[in-house]
């Protein structure tokens, strides 16, 4: 069903319409096809919701990335890498303190690759990230790096809701590469592009 | 009652203690000067840096951390160390994590809760030691300023011959593209100038043209986020420098730019302003302007 919404910010009715299928979660998840490791295969068409002032609000918190004319392979690298960027620092999961050691490993030479696939690594129990449970400095701090590290990858950014967010990120680490690495290399989303 | 209260006063007090054991401590060969007691000679075995920090009109001043790259000696005597402990720790880690998938599959099978958090995999890049053999870390406080002037405040300080990296501006990760510069001894080293801004103290524009265009594109940062952009601007005759040093030897900094590098701390993330025939980007590819050539 197509439906177009005013978006009203601060009483303000503004000019600006939106086409968007609404679909609710629950007929979702079970209307999309899963992969043979059970990671949904979404795409931007499934992240379709009615955007209200609540949500634009939340777009800095809650967005999703999508860039046009990358590959699955290409996209699964790219947020790999900002994935392990927006975990943080090394060892200290969540850790967003300023607490600067007195050592660490770096060397002149020796080159870092920040993330390296591992197409094994799907299926794999891994540890939930407790970004719902973050105090929202943390979750801040996190959204800052991913959102950064993307944008100098040349993505775009588009607004979700918090329950859609949820969805792609409050999965397990090889899951959350996967999903987002479908969703930003598949169609083309319908709404408005948010700045980077 | 008064019993629990002790207990976790206590607990908290360890904690704390525990803590601030990891807080960070300045090398012991990092010491900083004052224009008041100003050297007057250069010691041959240890490496100088004069850095000016200039405060701009939204009234935000930024101090760099360094970080001296290992040789091949200190990075081989850490990594002997970190892998015999990794091996350790792995065993132990793939141990817990296959009782507790077990047990919760025994637990999905008998239909009972199981509440117990699984332990992630270990990986080698991820684990920390504790190591206190090397310090090469050094954080730069603008509080320790040699001299204020109008335009900032000048920072001097010894430190130990070596390669340094900019690793961070104002507690925001270099991590995806900054500069590294040799430190020789008996010389001062002179970095030049670093320029920060934010856009949240009142200015929607800075009044820096590098961080005005490199940040003009970073849309949503620019409503209230509390950092725009960080760069260096390498060492002119035209930057003021103390009269009273000028007798002793120095040298410009010669910047060349440095890779990616995993986050070891700070909580922000971000890159170098590009520097003009040193470091500029494809992308999020780090381009060494001396070479044309990508770094990986």
């Amino acid at each position: 069903m197509i439906v177009s919404t005013h978006i009203i910010m601060g009483g303000k009715l503004r000019s600006l319409l939106i086409s968007m299928v609404a679909l609710s979660l629950g007929s979702m998840s079970t209307a999309l096809a899963q992969d043979a490791d059970d990671v949904p295969k979404w795409t931007a068409e499934d992240l379709v919701f009615e955007a209200s002032p609540e949500h634009t609000e939340e777009f800095h918190k809650y967005h999703f990335f999508h860039k046009e004319g990358v590959s699955y392979d290409q996209a699964l690298l790219d947020i790999g890498e900002c994935n392990t960027f927006r975990k943080g620092p090394i060892g200290k999961e969540g850790e967003t303190f300023h607490i600067v050691p007195q050592f660490v490993s770096l060397s002149e030479t020796r080159s870092y690759k920040p993330y390296v696939y591992n197409p094994n690594s799907g299926g794999v129990v891994g540890a939930v990230i407790g970004e719902i449970v973050g105090a929202p400095i943390v979750l801040k701090a996190k959204a800052q790096r991913m959102r950064k590290c993307m944008q100098y990858k040349g993505y775009d950014r588009y607004g979700l809701s918090k329950k859609l967010w949820k969805k792609i990120m409050k999965v397990e680490d090889a899951d959350l590469v996967k999903i987002n690495a479908r969703i930003a290399s598949g169609p083309k989303p319908k709404t408005e592009r948010l700045l980077p | 009652m008064t019993r629990i209260i002790a207990i976790i006063t206590l607990t908290l007090c360890l904690f704390a203690q525990t803590a601030s054991a990891q807080i960070y401590q300045r090398p012991d060969d990092m010491e900083y000067f004052k224009q008041k007691k100003a050297p007057t000679a250069l010691e041959p075995d240890s490496g100088y840096v004069f850095v000016r920090l200039a405060k701009s009109a939204n009234k935000f001043m930024a101090a760099p951390t360094l970080i001296r790259t290992l040789t091949d000696e200190e990075v081989n005597a850490y990594e002997a160390l970190k892998r015999q402990k990794f091996e350790k720790a792995k065993a132990k880690n793939e141990k817990r994590r296959a009782k507790r998938i077990a047990d919760k599959a025994e637990a999905k099978k008998k239909r009972v809760p199981y509440n117990k958090p699984i332990p992630p995999v270990l990986t080698y890049d991820r684990f920390v030691i504790e190591y206190e053999d090397v310090s090469n870390v050094y954080q730069v406080w603008a509080r320790k300023e040699y001299r204020k002037t109008e335009r900032g405040r000048e920072v001097f300080f010894k430190l130990s011959p070596g390669n340094y990296v900019v690793y961070d501006i104002a507690g925001v990760c270099m991590c995806m593209g900054t500069v590294q510069f040799q430190v020789k001894a008996g010389e001062i080293t002179d970095m030049g100038m670093i320029v920060a801004d934010a856009y949240d103290r009142g200015g929607q524009i800075s009044e820096f043209p590098e961080i005005e265009a490199f940040s003009k594109d970073h849309g949503e940062y620019r409503a209230g986020f509390p950092y725009a952009a960080s760069a260096i601007r390498p060492a002119t005759p035209e930057m003021d420098f103390p009269e009273e040093l000028l007798g002793l030897k120095r040298v410009n900094a010669d910047y060349r730019a440095k890779g990616k590098m995993p986050m070891f701390f700070s909580s922000m993330l971000d890159r170098l302003v590009p520097m003009p025939g040193v470091l500029s980007y494809r992308l999020d590819k780090i381009i060494d302007e001396r070479t044309g050539e990508t770094i990986e």
